[in-house]
């Protein structure tokens, strides 16, 4: 049984990506660091073989990555996944990440928002969202980094839709423990929580009561 | 000192960062000559297999890992590394494994997430008279393929059906997990493998 994971997210801002605060999360129970980086991609080889060398547990790096040297760079500076943004090259940029590195290293954000019809589009394809996250699966995503509008209870049958096909789903926290633990209890694989003020090991705490098992 | 085959498009800093935090000297090597005259050499990745087998092969790792081996020096492969150790693998059916360790690699699944890509709790299936217990521990993985348990395996997890963890033949070692990433619990037991192969940390290994 696999565990499910909670995943600090943490800003990276001008190339200065907050590695004490990485390590202290790793000590607080952390399962991965998704680090978001939307400063200038010179910089980010540089921090990234800083967190690499500093940290005993997976980390993630989200950035506009502008073509394939881009995403190239961060993995080989030490990041174990890239997520992908929308855009229009996105699939072609995914195929050629997958097949140089494999599905395990490479995921996609996916910004779903429910239309006054009850559908969920994904954001701003405009594509039925389990439709274009089937699609991706199929080019080779290895994760969804799904953020769901709005989130919570109306999301969570597009977390257990989602969930169903064969790629892991790292949820966006939507919330408090209730709808963090629906999300979770609907099938999505991970949290990505922003929460200063509680430990990765708190969340595990308040979500381990609705029966949800975490690594120790 | 050990020895870090450089795989394309794989990183290496977060293994040498857990090596030199722990203690150890490590140099990477893309070919055979830039290998330390001793220590363990550790093949590690998480990439596709088909274009590793043939760095390897190009840069003459291929031929000479074996050979190193069978003269006692301490091989550790981790994930792709030991897919490669390994007899074959249904990802890469072109290319056969090195043979050091017997054994299939198969797809996970069918019905699994793919790529397996978290912790797992990890049991221990068969003593050894020098390897860690790692009974209760989680280990970080990220795969899509893993080696068949067999009767010297030493311990397995389960992403729909078991697989092989941890393997030892010699001074052959192969470890599925991703250790320099699985916490502390995951550097502890690559402390001690390393020591089961004879490298201490702070100190250079004993000739091979």
């Amino acid at each position: 049984m696999d565990a499910k994971r909670i995943v600090p997210v943490l800003r990276v801002i001008a190339g200065q990506a907050p590695s004490d605060g990485a390590c202290r999360l790793e000590l607080e129970g952390a399962d991965g660091i998704l680090f978001q980086d939307a400063g200038p991609a010179s910089l980010r080889a540089e921090w990234i073989r800083a967190v690499a060398g500093s940290l005993s547990i997976p980390f993630v790096v989200e950035a506009p990555f502008q073509g394939f040297a881009e995403l190239e760079e961060v993995l080989e500076a030490g990041a174990d996944k890239v997520i992908l943004p929308a855009g229009p090259s996105l699939e072609a940029q995914l195929a050629a990440a997958v097949r140089a590195f494999g599905r395990s290293r490479v995921g996609v954000a996916v910004n779903a928002v429910l239309s006054v019809d009850g559908h969920w589009l994904a954001d701003p394809e405009g594509l039925g969202a389990l439709a274009w996250m089937a699609g991706l699966e199929q080019i080779g995503c290895g994760e969804i980094l799904l953020r769901a509008t709005p989130g919570g209870t109306d999301s969570a049958a597009l977390i257990q839709e989602a969930a169903q096909l064969s790629l892991s789903v790292l949820v966006l926290c939507p919330g408090g423990d209730a709808l963090a633990a629906d999300a979770l209890l609907h099938g999505a694989d991970g949290l990505a929580v922003a929460d200063p003020a509680r430990s990765p090991r708190q969340w595990k705490q308040a979500l381990a009561v609705r029966g949800l098992a975490f690594r120790d | 000192m050990i020895t870090l085959i450089h795989l394309a498009n794989e990183s290496l800093s977060t293994l040498e960062g857990a090596l030199r935090r722990m203690g150890f000297q490590s140099c990477r090597a893309d070919q055979p000559d830039q290998a330390a005259p001793s220590g363990p050499i550790i093949l590690a990745g998480s990439g596709p297999m088909d274009p590793a087998c043939a760095q390897l092969k190009g840069s003459g790792w291929w031929r000479e890992l074996p050979q190193l081996a069978a003269y006692g020096r301490p091989v550790l492969g981790i994930n792709l590394g030991l897919h490669i150790l390994a007899e074959g693998s249904e990802e890469s059916p072109r290319n056969t494994g090195l043979g050091m360790i017997p054994g299939i690699v198969r797809r996970l699944g069918p019905g699994v997430k793919d790529p397996h890509w978290g912790w797992s709790p990890v049991r221990q299936v068969r003593d050894h008279p020098t390897f860690p217990d790692i009974r209760g521990g989680w280990l970080f993985f990220a795969h899509s393929h893993a080696l068949e348990p067999g009767s010297e395996t030493l311990s397995i997890a389960v992403h729909g059906r078991p697989f092989s963890v941890m393997e030892c033949r010699g001074r052959a070692v192969g470890i599925q997990a991703h250790l320099e990433k699985s916490g502390c619990f995951g550097l502890s037991l690559l402390e001690k493998t390393l020591a089961v192969l004879g490298e201490q940390p702070g100190q250079e290994s004993a000739a091979n």
